[in-house]
């Protein structure tokens, strides 16, 4: 399953937990985890048809930082936490290096 | 300045011709912004090069002599305007939203009389909000209407582009508190524009006060601009749009700078490097400028879209679908500008904040921009929908 694809889980399964709440501190945070999950999808259908040679980790990157935003926001609202697959055989940190050598010094 | 432009205006025909014209023009403008910005001196003729270019007119529809180009094209536009001065980008926004409201709400015969005049290059400004009543959205100044004209009394502020205007878009509420835009003449008795801006950034957008004392108009020069939100319209979304668009271009300008100046960086110490392009950390946080930049821009990509719907086929799901996708390119442009404004400085180390490069300008300009509506009442917006099904109020800052 993919980050992003697990993010929206997360985000649905959390939602049911508080469906209908008039606390504008949930609702606020809900505004920001779908737009984490947008742009995350938005950056992947870029990458598409972009021929730039890292849209693709950059998207990598949002759909990576939206999972973590969701799976934190599940563990505050819910008081449980899935279990997140294994990340070490592809580490988010190196795609901040591979994306930014890039465009700063146009090194692949 | 004169009620009427000098030169007749450009007719841009497509999407293309306006992204083309923007990019030229956006590489001149580049040259004397942070002059411009540095002296607050006004940008009179690049304004007049800006609307006599036809980018004032793309939004008027084909049936009426323009060349209806999509959101997304208006959203780019802006953006490259505003990467290279964002003062410029904001200025015909007002502008914007007022085609949409006369394409809106005004009769067959305004509709081809004011939209002719913005094919010749007539600049709207603006004279809506007001610092003194009790929020955004209340209006203290009166219109009144006497036989075939109308009268104008109250007090504005926030008037971006009025300065520079052949026309004054006035918003006043009748009797019942409806509100009416009036078009009032730049040189119209009892109109007095005042040069008053003095905010630390968007510093030559000349936003400051108009007073309206006994100014009248004939009804022919009055729309009733209430209804694009009594029913659902795009206005908003589009109002929006162009928001997010100069603020979309500030985080795209202030990311060009970071990327020059961290080339330039000394090495730190501690990198054992000997340039400080290869300081790891720097890579990595310029790697997590370039994603949320480019993700705004996706963002922003999607809400014109939306608003090109919005617009096709108004109605209550399509114009709260625009408000969100608008809502969250507002968000993210805020977010972004305001980031990659400040990490310039990081990267680029402390000779960057020596006077003669104004790198400031980015920070200050994206800093008072965002101001104009808050972002965390966007991500209530959003959520409201998400968690409640609660659509988003209709007005000019959703």
């Amino acid at each position: 399953m993919t980050a992003l694809t697990l993010a929206r889980q997360l985000l649905d399964s959390t939602r049911r937990h508080v469906e209908n709440s008039t606390d504008p501190y949930v609702i606020s945070r809900f505004g920001d985890l779908q737009i984490r999950v947008d742009v995350a999808a938005a950056l992947f259908e870029r990458a598409e048809t972009h021929p730039g040679p890292v849209a693709l980790t950059e998207a990598q990157i949002a759909a990576a930082e939206a999972l973590i935003a969701a799976s934190n926001a599940e563990f505050e609202l819910t008081g449980q936490r899935t279990a997140l697959p294994s990340s070490l055989d592809d580490p988010l940190r190196t795609k901040y290096q591979i994306v930014g050598n890039y465009h700063l010094n146009g090194v692949l | 300045m004169s009620a009427h432009p000098q030169h007749p205006a450009h007719i841009i025909r497509s999407d293309a011709e306006a992204i083309e014209v923007a990019t030229r023009l956006a590489k001149r403008f580049a040259v004397e912004a942070s002059a411009r910005d540095r002296e607050r001196r006004l940008p009179v003729a690049e304004l007049d090069e800006f609307s006599a270019s036809g980018l004032w007119g793309i939004t008027i529809p084909k049936a009426y002599g323009g060349a209806g180009v999509s959101y997304v094209t208006v959203a780019e536009v802006i953006k490259l305007i505003s990467a290279a001065d964002p003062s410029l980008g904001q200025i015909p926004q007002n502008h914007l939203g007022v085609v949409d409201i006369l394409l809106q709400t005004a009769t067959e015969a305004q509709k081809r009389y004011y939209f002719g005049k913005v094919l010749q290059g007539y600049r709207f400004g603006n004279a809506f909000s007001e610092a003194k009543s009790k929020n955004a959205g209340t209006f203290d100044t009166q219109i009144r209407f006497h036989g075939d004209t109308a009268q104008i009394n109250g007090e504005k502020f926030y008037c971006t582009g009025a300065l520079f205007a052949h026309l004054v878009p006035t918003v006043g509420n009748n009797e019942d508190g409806q509100a009416f835009i009036a078009f009032v003449e730049r040189d119209a008795p009892g109109l007095n524009v005042i040069d008053n801006w003095d905010g630390f950034g968007q510093r030559t957008t000349a936003s400051g006060g108009v007073t309206l004392d006994g100014v009248s108009v004939p009804l022919s020069a009055v729309i009733p601009a209430h209804l694009a939100f009594d029913q659902p319209t795009a206005n908003g979304p589009i109002s929006q749009i162009i928001q997010a668009a100069v603020d979309t271009g500030i985080a795209v300008g202030a990311l060009e700078q970071a990327k020059i100046y961290a080339r330039q960086a000394r090495p730190w110490i501690d990198s054992q490097q000997d340039h400080g392009w290869q300081d790891p950390f720097t890579i990595a946080a310029i790697g997590d400028l370039e994603w949320r930049v480019h993700g705004t821009e996706a963002i922003l990509a999607k809400a014109g879209e939306a608003v090109d719907r919005a617009l096709a086929e108004p109605g209550e799901d399509s114009v709260a679908h625009a408000s969100l996708v608008v809502a969250q390119a507002k968000v993210l442009s805020a977010e972004t500008a305001l980031l990659a404004s400040s990490k310039l400085f990081e990267l680029a180390g402390t000779r960057s904040v020596t006077g003669k490069h104004n790198l400031d300008r980015f920070w200050r300009n994206a800093r008072t921009h965002t101001l104009h509506d808050p972002a965390r009442w966007k991500y209530h917006l959003i959520g409201n929908y998400v968690l409640n099904g609660v659509k988003p109020a209709r007005h000019a800052w959703n």
